[in-house]
Parts: structure tokens; sequence; C-alpha cells
């Protein structure tokens, strides 16, 4: 594995989301200190920014003492595994397709905008729009998991198309906005209106209870088998996390969002 | 060769290649999955008039099966892609969507792709829900009793049908007895079934009939009441003849099927009326698959 190391905080605005594992992490360390990142238009070497250590290795690269300077880190990343060490900054994993991603710090706004495949951990928190839609796209998140060990700003998954986005702690506003399909999962407090504009998909919540729309109606307590499987998978990922889901054996189920014929699903555990 | 000084023929059966897949079908409770598993793998004795063979591979505790409830584990088997589809879409479609509180997922990983939620979701009337669980897709369709979660497709393999053995005995009592001790230890056995009910079948047949219309006709060389009528294949000994048809996934799991099989039957004993093993064949032009018996029951050498 490769490690880079910011030398100093960055002037500006660096676009890095050329820093992947598949494209640079099998370079020798001083092909590496030669690659050219661009910054205000101008290509500058890699090495004027970071310093490099560590043995190539074309499926792990880690990023140390990531800053918000940092553009594009994770873009449409198709494999191997990044290692962003520090709090980075907008869309990070934007367009992702595969391969694996961790955040030893918090996220800002648009975490996985639009992400096709793969896994994003995040061991803080994030800003808003997590899972959404990049700008101008219809939908957002359209596969991959997206795990959130922290919190989440507002409009949470908003349009998300497929996928699965767990957060462990509380929400901003509109937690699965417009969500057309996929499945959420909130162990802490979501906030308000939960599922506003939801057309189909499932959100599994533990509270919030009182938050949501009036536009969804109940269906009852049910035992749902896909929740096990459902289990089952997030255990291969986040063992800590699958067990919070025990809660939801037999859940309340409400279906919505009426107000725009939507067949969605909130489920709420421990019923 | 004589095991207990049951003769084993020097012959062998003659199996030919199918299409299989296995399901795992899922309930409440061990009583309501069975009940699902009993009625997709009823009437599904012989490809020649049933469509399919199928059969209860094992039951599952709740740990061995996708969603965590007590499980039964199935294969069927057909000779074409095409007929093995459309099996699978009615078997379920009338007998594990039906039952109460059951689900049914694919008991292969590998192969190729065989609708099975894909288009049984269609019931749900535009209600039903998609679930995509790591690479795998459910269908959740609403029925009256809560959902009916079936995985989208199924895996086909190729798979091997028509291994068998013959049980050779002096009364119809002493045939029954040595063919449930060989299917009581054939079912332990993984990747196999024995399609016949009870595992047993006592209608062995050959290829052909004095009538037209008829594909199959008895066995009449086997059947006992006929051994001065017809060039018999039995000893003036033997009163009944039982056989025990075997599917499996793979050449192995018959080879021990059959071992473990006759071994069960032998066990009895020439003493207690077993007379002889032996096997179908067409002659070793028809089927690629051939089980020698004597190969089989060899005594295995120690490591």
């Amino acid at each position: 594995m490769i490690t880079l190391r910011l030398r100093a905080p960055l002037p500006c605005l660096l676009d890095a989301s050329g820093l992947q594992p598949s494209l640079v992490g099998g370079m020798d360390i001083t092909a590496l200190s030669q690659l050219k990142l661009h910054v205000h238009g101008k290509a500058r070497p890699l090495g004027e920014f970071f310093t490099l250590s560590g043995k190539p290795d074309n499926t792990t690269l880690c990023i140390a003492g990531v800053t918000p300077a940092l553009q594009g880190l994770g873009k449409e990343m198709r494999e191997g595994l990044l290692l962003l060490e520090g709090s980075c900054g907008d869309a990070v994993g934007a367009g992702m397709r595969g391969g694996e991603l961790r955040i030893t710090g918090d996220a800002r706004h648009r975490l996985g905008a639009g992400m096709r495949g793969g896994l994003i951990r995040v061991k803080g928190s994030v800003g808003d729009f997590a899972g959404g839609p990049l700008p101008g796209a219809v939908s957002g998140m359209r596969g991959g998991t997206l795990l959130i060990s922290g919190h989440a700003g507002a409009r949470l998954a908003d349009r998300l198309r497929r996928g699965l986005i767990l957060v462990a702690g509380d929400t901003g506003p509109a937690p699965a906005s417009q969500m057309i399909a996929g499945t959420v999962i909130i162990l802490g407090t979501p906030g308000d209106s939960p599922g506003s504009g939801m057309r189909r998909g499932s959100l599994l919540l533990k509270a919030g209870a009182d938050a949501l729309p009036p536009t969804f109606v109940p269906t009852g307590v049910h035992e749902l088998s896909f929740i096990t499987l459902l289990t089952r998978h997030l255990e291969t990922l986040d063992p800590r996390h699958a067990r919070a889901l025990r809660g939801f054996r037999s859940v309340r189920r409400w279906v919505g969002d009426r107000g725009c014929g939507g067949q969605g699903e909130i489920l709420f555990a421990g019923h | 060769m004589k095991i207990r000084g049951v003769l084993i023929e020097d012959t062998f059966a003659e199996a030919f290649p199918m299409k299989a897949t296995r399901l795992v079908i899922t309930a409440a409770n061990a009583t309501w999955a069975m009940h699902a598993a009993q009625a997709l793998t009823g009437f599904a004795t012989s490809v020649i008039a049933c469509g399919c063979e199928a059969g209860i591979e094992r039951t599952l505790k709740p740990a061995q099966t996708p969603d965590g409830r007590p499980g039964v584990s199935v294969l069927l088997f057909a000779t074409s892609t095409k007929e093995l589809t459309r099996q699978i879409q009615n078997r379920v479609g009338q007998c594990v969507l039906t039952a109460p509180t059951t689900a049914c997922f694919a008991g292969l990983e590998e192969g190729d792709p065989l609708p099975l939620g894909k288009a049984l979701r269609f019931f749900g009337d535009s209600y039903q829900i998609s679930k995509k669980i790591g690479s795998k897709r459910y269908w959740r369709v609403p029925v009256m009793d809560g959902e009916f979660l079936c995985e989208d497709v199924t895996r086909m393999t190729k798979a091997i049908g028509g291994g068998n053995f013959l049980i050779l005995a002096e009364t119809q009592a002493n045939a029954l007895r040595a063919s449930e001790l060989a299917v009581a230890a054939m079912r332990k056995i993984p990747e196999v079934i024995m399609p016949f009910p009870g595992g047993v079948v006592r209608s062995g047949s050959k290829v052909g009939s004095r009538y037209k219309a008829l594909p199959a006709s008895t066995n009449d060389r086997y059947c006992p009441t006929l051994k001065q009528v017809v060039d018999s294949a039995l000893p003036e000994s033997v009163g009944a003849v039982l056989e025990i048809v075997i599917d499996g996934l793979s050449v192995e799991a018959i080879n021990e099927a059959t071992r473990v099989g006759i071994t069960a039957a032998c066990s009895l004993g020439r003493e207690g009326g077993i007379v002889a093993i032996t096997a179908g064949n067409y002659g070793g032009n028809l089927g690629p698959f051939h089980f020698k018996l004597r190969d089989i029951m060899a005594p295995r050498r120690r490591r």
C-alpha cells in the first residue's frame, strides 16, 4: 500500500479525482511523485503536495491528512480500496461504480452522489444529500452501499433509485425525500417529514413516528422475511450495525407518500 | 461378487444427462415448509409423463436457510431448459406461493439463471416490491397472510437422471424391507433424490410396447409372474423385484447413493431373502453415464 500524506495545508482547491488505487497504486514512488495534478489550470507534480511512502500496490491507496480542499476524491472509482484519513469535502465517491472507500473523519455534502456500486464507509458524519443525485440528475444513488457511523444532514437518500444506506446516528430534515426505490436504515432520530414524496423503496426507522407526513397510511404490524436477509447481508459488512436491526423482526408498516400515489414503505422497529 | 451372500451382478445402470435446479423452501415452521415441498415434488416421478422428476433432498435447520426459518431443500430435474423453466414456474406458483408463510430461494449459487420470482412477481398485480440485497434480487409479493418472498432467479446445472439398481428378493416383503432400508440410507446423501413414491418403484419399464401409443411398458423380464412366459431374467428363487431410481447433480453423488443403498439392502443378507442386486440398462448405447455395480461396491482402499 502506498500512503500519500499532505505536506502542508493546501492553499487552493486540488483536483484529486485521479488518486485511486487502480490508477496510481501500482506506480513506484518516483513515478507517482511526478504525476501531474491540476491546480488553477496548471499541471504540478504530486510530490510538491504530498510525501509518499510504502510499496506499490494497485489494490490499496491511503491518503492521509485529507482536507476539504481535495476535490473529487473517489470520483467514478471502479475497484480497489481507497483509505481517506481526515475529513473530506463535497461529492466524495460521486458516481462510484465499485471498490471500497473508507473515510476516517467526516464528509461534506453529496457523499456518494449518483454512485452505482461499491461501498463507502464513513466513521464520522456527513452533510446534506448523501446518496442523492448529481446536480441535474433525475435520480440519486443507483447501486452500492453507504455506511455512515455518525449523523447525516438534510435530504439523505434524496431520489434514491437503488442501493443501501445505513446511518447509525440522526439525520437532518426529509430523509428519503422523493425516494424512488432502494433501502435506507436510520438507527438514530430522523429529521422532520421522512419519506416525503417517496414513490417506492423501504425506509427503516427506530424512532420518529411522530414526524411522519400525514400522507402516509398505516398497514399494521408485520414480520417481513426480507429483513432477515438484510440483517445477514449487513452482518458481512458491519456486524455492529447489523445487531441493531434485530429490533426490526416485527415492524409497524406505513405506506406512502400517498400524496403522490407512492407505494414506498416506512418500517418502525420494535412492535 | 457377493455381499452377505447377496449376488452383485456384473452389470451397470445406464443414466442420462438432465438439467436440474435446487430450491430452498422456508416457512414459519418445519411442518409448513414440508407441506409446500411435498406439494411441489408431487406427481414428479418420471419425465415420461410428469414433465420433471423432483424430490425432497433434505430438511434444513434455521441456520442453514437464507431467512433463518426452518426449510426444505428440493431438487428438480428435466430433460430441457425450457421444460425445467415451465415446471419451476408452475410448481412454485401453485404449491409454494399458495402455502401459508412460505418463501422460496435458489439453492445453487452457480449456473445459468432461470426465472423464479422474476416470473411469479406478476401475481402481485403491480403491488410487488423488488428488493436487491447484496448481489441478489428478491421479490416481495403481497398475499393474504403477509408477503411471499421469492428470489428473482434460480440456477440451473447439468445433472444426471436414471441411476438405478434393482433388488431381487424371495418375497415381496423381503424386497420391500430391503428397499426401505436402502432409501433410508440414501436420503442422507446430498445432491440426490429418489423421485418415486417412498423412493421405490415396482413398475420398472422397458422401451416400447406392443401398443403403438405407448412409449414404454412393463419390464416383463423382471416380472416374477411371467417367469415361464417370457425370456425371464429372474432365477427360480426370486419372487419380487423392486427398483430404486436415482437422480443426482453429479456422478460422485449417484455413486455414493448407489453404494450406501446397496450396502443397506444387502444388510439383510441372503438369509434375509435378498437374492441379488442388478441394474437397468439399454445395452449401454443410449445413456452416456454407466454406473457399474461391482466398481461402485468394490472395497475402498485405505489411504
